[in-house]
């Protein structure tokens, strides 16, 4: 009895040590995984050190792996609570909390002033000269809104009924301002056979950006647009779809953020490219918009349809042809290093997308360093 | 430092463990008492760094002080010295936690103080006042070497949340002790457990009140979800001090000490004046030996019972914390207190267990709402939301999901199992079984491995690269 209670004390600090000198076997035998997905930086700091110290604890990454993957495959759930699976389908929870329940609700008067703004910077553009395009973009939940959680079933009955989307509120204003814009989400609705149905999904399950191949789809749309309703000259491009063996960024972002071994269950394909014909004009373009964006501007900027862009996105700049990445912090700050201001001078187009979960953030403020820098630009 | 944290578990407890190792093969009981001294300093200075000259200054005045009581042969010296001790101890502890309250209560909130509040200075005051009372009663001998008396105020695993030690409790073991592997097991056992309760479950159920409190607005919740938020906000309270208490046990375990239970199946009560008998032990025994027996305890009569046991809970209250809401939480037991008490006093009244019980949580639970909550109009509004419809929004969309996972379900269930003996019975029947213990070891094991995963990865919640 002794014998055992001793064996069974030592395998017990044994194990006990072994758990506590686990970063240090991590370092020692390089124990590491790569992770996918922003996480906020902790700068060294005394008052940060426990924080600054779990996020660069050696091996951490094989321990996120391995229990996100065990509460994945045990309770068939997202170990991210950034992330939302219900049934088979993630979500980003921001943009669930949007469509199920208007996070970040926006006035009527916020609307107003925002399109009013719009309005003054249209005019301005039309006495240089310049071409604005407004694009509204949709969000993923809108087209699996027959799929809720157990929670929203819940909050459902609560609900106001007439509760109104903040992309119904900018709707409405940009069509009472008379002002040019192009709605996705009406295009999709009135092409529903077309976007929606068809082996190659608007939106894949593993995704929270549309999907490549539709959103090239709708690029051809916009490219239609460009050139009837902005008098552009921009070149005919087709599409086809093509099978995968692999995701097409950003196709399964949202999977990969869940940082698990698994891989993602669906059918992926990518987009191939004819471009019909070449004659376009060289036109400078300023973007601003989020990454919904990406798969309408793909099939442009891959042949280089622009003489330049700037293209701003939330904290970022991506420029010169989407070849040069910048993070920057304000736009004055932009301007000092990327001469922000005379680019904008020279532009021809203006494009800005609102994407509808960010009309309380439309254009991250760059619309507003415009109008105050009129005499300069 | 708190014990659930990366810092405390991979550096300073390793550390911790090699330099003990080190002074405890001298067989030297003093040095493994500066070693500890020493460690206990880091500990606290560790985030508190700028309250560590208090707490020093503390332990000088106060060693000569019960030096000076016990060398005292005059009563009236003797008595003139404990009232010094009383109003430095006491006064330090009004100055640092209440002065910001009373100064805003009297002259308004623009002109109160801003002091912050070291960290454990109630419960060292509370440890330091008990040793200071004992040592002018005779019930103990003061301590004749500074750095014990020092390491008996600092040892780190109750300095900062106690339990309130008493002197007498651990006076043989400051002056001489044994590790072995037997306590050394245990102890670790101990700790592993408290960190899995604090970790996995205490934290699981705060998330729940944070969101709740927090970010939801508490007073527009509706019934149902009310009701489940304070239940959560009770348990995550329990676990939170009680895995505390578990964690302070197990390491004072491993270093030879033996600190006495602070809790003792609370929620097995079956009236209110039980449960202060199972519930933060060391503080409710404080108050009944340091001032409900002075008081006169219950040998003057009911009504002097009812007064005393009102005193001492309006001061237990206020302990808790600078603020009303914890003085109307202590008057709040009281009061069950005082029904109870002239209930057993004037009739043969008694409540059968599993009614008494249902009692004891219900009433403990609403007292939850003024311990959470900061003002009485806060608790107004709180208690007002019970009745209303629930407000459905974001905040409310985040709450259903998480309560609807799984894994927060399982963590709620063994939550509640937490409040019975469960644990404790089956553990004791594997224990005395042939490899009962096996099985016993693999889930501490497994529960603390979990913890320290959960620990390092629980923030590690990534959003999109929204980038083009």
């Amino acid at each position: 009895m002794k014998k055992r209670k001793l064996v069974e004390n030592i395998l017990f600090i044994v194990g006990f040590v072994l758990v506590v000198l686990y970063p240090y076997i991590a370092s020692l035998f390089g124990i590491q995984n790569d992770l996918v997905g922003a996480e906020e930086k902790v700068e060294l700091s005394f008052e940060k050190l426990d924080d600054y110290i779990v996020q660069n604890f050696p091996g951490r990454a094989f321990l996120i792996k391995t229990k996100n993957q065990l509460l994945y495959s045990l309770f068939d759930v997202s170990p991210n609570a950034t992330i939302t699976k219900i049934g088979d389908t993630l979500f980003s929870t921001e943009a669930l909390n949007y469509y199920h329940h208007g996070c970040h609700e926006v006035s009527e008067d916020d609307v107003n002033e925002l399109v009013t703004k719009f309005r003054w910077f249209n005019e301005i553009c039309k006495a240089k000269n310049k071409k604005m395009a407004i694009l509204l973009t949709p969000t993923k939940p809108r087209y699996y809104s027959g799929t809720l959680s157990f929670a929203d079933d819940i909050m459902l009955a609560y609900k106001d009924k007439e509760h109104i989307l903040p992309y119904d509120i900018i709707k409405k204003h940009l069509q009472k301002s008379g002002l040019k814009y192009f709605d996705f989400i009406e295009q999709i609705d009135n092409n529903k056979n077309k976007y929606i149905e068809g082996k190659v999904p608007l939106f894949y399950k593993s995704g929270h950006h549309w999907s490549t191949y539709k959103s090239n789809l709708l690029g051809l749309d916009l490219n239609k647009y460009m050139r009837k309703e902005l008098d552009l000259t921009i070149p005919h491009i087709s599409i086809k779809a093509s099978p995968s063996e692999i995701p097409i960024p950003p196709d399964a972002d949202l999977f990969e953020v869940l940082n698990i071994y698994d891989k993602p269950n669906e059918k992926f394909y990518q987009s191939v490219i004819n471009y019909d014909s070449v004659d376009f004009e060289n036109l400078n373009y300023v973007i601003s918009g989020g990454s919904f964006l990406g798969g309408l501007l793909l099939p442009y900027s891959t042949i280089s349809i622009t003489g330049d862009t700037y293209h701003i996105e939330n904290k970022n700049l991506h420029c010169h042809k989407y070849v040069d990445n910048f993070a920057f912090e304000s736009y004055d700050e932009l301007n000092e290093k990327h001469d922000l201001l005379n680019f904008i001078k020279k532009a021809d187009v203006f494009i800005f997308e609102i994407n509808e979960i960010n009309v309380y953030n439309a254009t991250f403020g760059f619309l507003d360093y415009m109008l105050d820098h009129l005499e300069e630009i | 430092m708190v014990f659930s944290s990366p810092v405390f578990l991979f550096l300073f407890l390793p550390l911790c463990f090699i330099c003990y190792a080190i002074t405890n093969a001298s067989k030297n009981v003093k040095a493994n008492n500066i070693c500890l001294l020493v460690f206990s300093i880091v500990f606290y200075a560790y985030g508190s760094l700028s309250f560590l000259p208090i707490l020093l200054a503390s332990i000088v005045v106060n060693y000569f002080l019960s030096k000076c009581t016990d060398k005292a042969e005059d009563k009236k010296t003797r008595k003139a010295l404990l009232i010094i001790s009383l109003i430095i101890n006491i006064g330090l502890l009004f100055i640092y936690k209440y002065l910001n309250l009373f100064t805003g209560f009297f002259f308004g909130s623009e002109h109160a103080t801003n002091i912050i509040l070291p960290i454990g200075i109630s419960f060292y005051t509370f440890q330091v006042l008990s040793y200071l009372v004992d040592v002018y009663r005779k019930d103990v001998k003061s301590c004749d070497n500074i750095f014990d008396f020092a390491l008996f105020t600092m040892l780190f695993p109750q300095l900062i949340a106690g339990p309130i030690v008493r002197y007498s409790t651990i006076e043989k073991e400051l002056k001489s002790r044994t590790t072995s592997i037997d306590s050394f097991s245990e102890g670790i056992k101990r700790f592993m457990v408290g960190f899995a309760k604090k970790i996995v479950f205490a934290n699981a159920l705060g998330r729940i009140c944070d969101l709740a409190f927090n970010e939801l607005g508490y007073y527009k919740m509706g019934t149902l979800l009310s009701i489940f938020v304070i239940i959560c906000y009770s348990m995550q309270i329990y676990l939170d001090f009680w895995a505390y208490s578990d964690m302070a046990i197990g390491i004072g375990k491993i270093f030879g000490f033996t600190f006495l239970e602070n809790f003792n199946n609370p929620f097995l009560s079956t009236s209110i004046s039980e449960f202060w008998t199972r519930w933060h032990i060391s503080l409710s025994s404080f108050f009944k030996d340091y001032v409900y027996i002075p008081l006169g305890g219950n040998k003057k009569g009911l009504l002097r019972t009812c007064i005393n046991l009102t005193i001492v809970f309006a001061l237990s209250g206020f302990w808790h914390g600078a603020n009303f809401n914890f003085l109307f939480w202590g008057l709040y037991n009281a009061l069950f207190l005082v029904i109870e008490r002239i209930i057993k006093v004037k009739t043969k009244f008694r409540v059968p267990p599993t009614i008494g019980i249902i009692y004891v949580f219900i009433v403990w639970n609403i007292g939850m709402i003024l311990f959470r909550l900061d003002s009485l109009n806060q608790v107004a509004l709180y208690l007002n939301g019970l009745f209303s419809s629930p407000l459905y929004n974001y905040s409310t969309r985040e709450l259903l999901n998480i309560i609807f996972t799984p894994t927060f379900a399982i963590c709620f269930f063994v939550s509640v199992l937490y409040l019975t003996p469960l644990f404790d019975k089956i553990k004791y029947r594997l224990n005395h079984t042939k490899y009962g213990y096996i099985i016993v070891d693999t889930v501490i094991a497994f529960m603390f491995i979990y913890a320290v995963i959960e620990m390092l990865t629980s923030g590690f919640n990534p959003f999109l690269y929204f980038r083009f």
